[in-house]
């Protein structure tokens, strides 16, 4: 095994080594880092563009500039989040929460150099598990029935709590809401349209990237409007770009935590990234010593999603590779890219293409090598567009908005979309409403229905399906001890309170 | 002589130009005039981007003008469509469609965007994929014969998977319960991949989808029982027919036009494309895929169409399915 494993990473990197397929290494993770920035337009709708360009080029070298885009986007994507407090992917609408705050107090430069080092440490630990394991860790995602998908997303409600800053019941109003909104659109099961309308744009549901955006970005950029002086804060306070060394103490455990929950849910087909960034700050906040600094600037907050999110792109790799099974949309793509050029994905690749499977792999590292000499040193240039007017940059934000919304679809009523939840959003802000719970409901109410559904039909409407299968049940424990972890602190506080106005 | 030259001369111009565009727009407006736009009404990487890719590929050598796909994804392509419909009828713009497009949503959907005879014209079939039937690897199950008597057997766990409510899968299965004399519970998955992973998990004990999806896993991770078309897909797979079995069907992607372009213009693309789909390169691309190139006349795409209207249409009114 370990001399095999040795002469597999060897014909990796004899393949990525050649200086044409270094190129589209770089030119990948170089696109990549950039759509990563500009918010809006994200990994999908740049390698369908870049899609074609690829059946010209040899397969190899292909897959290496499309998986370099997808990473480098999971790169990329923080900046904004960080910096504006726009998420510039979907995945890195978890580190707008801490990573704006770090912003607001002049820590700007720290949450970017946090989120590329432990983006890179991600990477790097993701690509070796994938080296190592990916074979047997294909098998995981068959152990993962409708019963465990269920109990999973039950669990990941239920943390969704979490990340309440304020009030509780708020939070659970905002995850009912989410989960309301996540109901639109065709229901799998039955094929019948829900909340739609009849307007045939809300047939697929309403897209996650205008409802982050929305919430997330415009409302922000709305709330601007409001205040002028906060802006000189930042500016006057742009200091330490580098980690001290109590931030790295700190932040050296939230980066494995990260890495490991990203490497393990990316492997699950379904949202794994943004499953991932979420689950992971969940985690965090419920190890920290003081849970009550998340959300005002903590830097595990930042530097946790971020190696999450990163370790999980490059493990969703591995159904694909191993299985040939797509995991998500950007992997279909990829499926789509070999099967150009005639290679099937599927159980046979490894055998049948070797070079390729490997070439990929050793491209991962090598590219996320890159992607950290690229990032390290534009942080001070990215810090700088702090500097930029707010009447010239909040004016071409939108406008990278509009463009990166529109091209999702190809479609203006995206456009009205966002606008309106853009909208609701600030009502949010204005009701102090926080909406990553609306988001995470959002993206799990839909997984967690779906797979109800699918376990009860199989079951025949038995529902002890949900008890008697091991992994099943483990989260539905583990969702009922958080819940209690949750509710004791809070019930006590309440009691305290009423003896205190007995007394 | 001067002044004849200076006030003539223009006139004259203006006059050639005229006859000029006299004798040649007639001509013209049975010319396609490019860039050609091929709108494939799903997001790129499915098999209808990329049938959508090849042809444009080889159109813009075949008629000299330039020949892009433009995906308009959503609502399972009826956004698509009903964009297609509206576009110039000159031959500039297609639609790449399939059954679930022109057989099934006409009959499920009471308010569909677009009329599928009213619309469009069809232009040619270009593809076609064969359904399967196939359980897990690891399952007992090892023909069709015994799946039947497995079906009868236990009728309470007799579930199959199909990659989408409402798809033609979906409605296959149907059929095959109905061979059983057993109402088999339908469960669908987002797509091929995910129903795949459940079968690989042995979460469902049987699933239907095309070819093309399925082949790649078979026998290592799934075994296909069988192909439903009218000739073998693979030297080890029957059909059903020659087991017994009137249970027939295949699934195609075609291309059609605004109902409005002129009958020249469509024989002209329908030629273009029957000589694509006999291009070695394309049918070879399409064979390692799982699909099958066809390239039919206007007239024979119009009359497989009808075909499949009559086929699926008592079994889709029978399941009572609705989709709004």
């Amino acid at each position: 095994m370990g001399m095999d494993l040795l002469s597999n990473l060897a014909l990796g990197f004899q393949t990525i080594i050649s200086p044409q397929n270094l190129l589209y290494c770089f030119l990948g993770a170089l696109i990549g880092t950039l759509i990563g920035v500009l918010p809006g337009i994200g990994p999908v709708q740049t390698i369908a563009i870049l899609l074609p360009t690829t059946f010209a080029l040899p397969p190899v070298s292909g897959l290496i500039m499309l998986a370099g885009i997808y990473y480098g986007a999971q790169y990329g994507g923080s900046t904004t989040s960080i910096l504006v407090n726009v998420p510039g992917e979907a995945s890195s609408v978890v580190t707008c929460l801490d990573g704006y705050q770090m912003a607001l107090q002049g820590r700007a430069g720290a949450a970017l150099t946090v989120s590329a080092l432990g983006s890179f440490v991600a990477g790097c630990f993701a690509t070796f598990l994938i080296a190592l394991l990916a074979v047997p860790l294909s098998e995981l995602a068959f152990r993962f029935g409708p019963a465990e998908y269920f109990s999973l997303m039950v669990f990941g409600l239920v943390g969704s709590i979490v990340f309440a800053s304020g009030s509780p019941l708020k939070a659970i109003g905002m995850i009912l809401l989410g989960l309301l909104l996540g109901m639109v659109g065709t229901d799998v099961t039955s094929g019948v349209q829900r909340f739609s309308f009849g307007i045939p744009e809300l047939a697929d549901g309403l897209g996650f990237v205008p409802l982050a955006m929305g919430l997330f970005g415009i409302s922000e950029i709305v709330k601007s409007l409001e205040r002028r002086e906060k802006r000189e804060i930042i500016k006057s306070r742009l200091s330490g770009f580098w980690l001290k060394k109590k931030d790295i103490k700190e932040v050296t455990p939230a980066v494995a935590r990260g890495t490991f929950i990203g490497s393990f849910l990316g492997i699950l087909p379904g949202g794994g990234a943004i499953l991932s960034s979420f689950i992971s700050y969940m985690v965090e906040k419920k190890v920290s010593r003081n849970p009550e600094s998340f959300g005002k600037g903590n830097i595990c907050g930042v530097a946790s999603p971020e190696s999450a999110n990163n370790a999980g792109a490059q493990t969703s790799f591995i159904p694909l590779l191993t299985l040939g099974i797509p995991s998500n949309v950007i992997m279909a793509m990829m499926a789509g890219a070999m099967m150009i050029h005639g290679i099937q994905p599927g159980p046979r690749v490894i055998s049948s293409n070797p070079d390729l499977f490997w070439g990929v792999i050793a491209s991962m590292w090598v590219g996320n090598f890159m992607l950290v000499i690229l990032n390290l040193p534009l942080i001070g240039i990215w810090v700088k567009l702090l500097s930029v007017p707010y009447r010239i940059l909040y004016p071409a934000i939108l406008l990278f908005c509009c463009i990166g919304i529109y091209s999702i679809n190809n479609n203006v009523f995206d456009i009205w979309l966002t606008a309106l939840l853009g909208f609701l959003g600030y009502l949010f802000v204005k009701l102090e409403c926080e909406p990553a719970p609306l988001i995470l409901g959002f993206v799990l109410g839909p997984l967690m229905e779906e797979n109800l559904r699918r376990g009860m039909l199989i079951s025949r409407g038995d529902p002890s399906i949900f008890f008697t299968r091991p992994l099943s049940l483990a989260f539905l424990i583990m969702a009922f001890i958080l819940l209690i972890v949750i509710a004791v602190p809070a019930i006590r506080k309440k009691r305290e309170e009423a003896f205190r106005e007995e007394a | 002589m001067k002044t004849w030259n200076k006030r003539c001369f223009p006139m004259t111009i203006v006059l050639v130009f005229i006859l000029f565009l006299m004798g040649v727009l007639p001509g013209m407006a049975q010319e396609i005039k490019g860039p050609i736009r091929i709108i494939v009404p799903y997001a790129p990487g499915g098999s209808s981007d990329i049938i959508g890719r090849l042809i444009a590929d080889k159109l813009k050598d075949i008629l000299g003008q330039p020949a892009i796909v433009e995906n308009k994804p959503g609502a399972g392509g009826r956004i698509g469509a009903e964009y297609a419909k509206n576009q110039p009828p000159d031959g500039s713009s297609m639609l790449v469609m399939n059954p679930a497009l022109f057989v099934v949503s006409p009959l499920v959907y009471s308010k569909l965007g677009y009329d599928p005879d009213l619309d469009f014209t069809p232009v040619s079939q270009v593809q076609v994929y064969h359904f399967v039937l196939s359980v897990p690897a690891t399952s007992p199950i090892k023909d069709v014969k015994g799946l039947m008597d497995w079906i009868k057997k236990n009728p309470k766990q007799a579930n199959f998977g199909s990659p989408a409510a409402g798809s033609l899968p979906h409605f296959f299965g149907l059929m095959i319960g109905k061979y059983a004399g057993v109402e088999m519970v339908h469960v669908s998955y987002n797509g091929s991949g995910p129903l795949i992973t459940a079968l690989m998990g042995g979460h469902i004990p049987m699933g239907v989808d095309t070819y093309d999806a399925q082949s790649r896993y078979h026998p290592e991770k799934i075994r296909i029982l069988a192909t439903a078309g009218t000739s073998r897909k693979h030297p080890d797979i029957p059909t059903f027919k020659e087991m017994g079995y009137e249970i027939e069907g295949v699934g195609w992607n075609g291309i059609v036009v605004p109902s409005k372009t002129p009958k020249p213009i469509v024989d002209q693309l329908s030629q273009a494309l029957v000589k694509i789909m006999k291009i070695p390169d394309v049918r070879q691309k399409l064979e390692q895929m799982g699909a099958e190139a066809t390239g039919t006349t206007a007239e024979e795409f119009a009359k497989i169409i009808k075909q499949d209207r009559e086929r699926w249409g008592p079994i889709i009114k029978a399941s009572g399915f609705k989709a709004d």
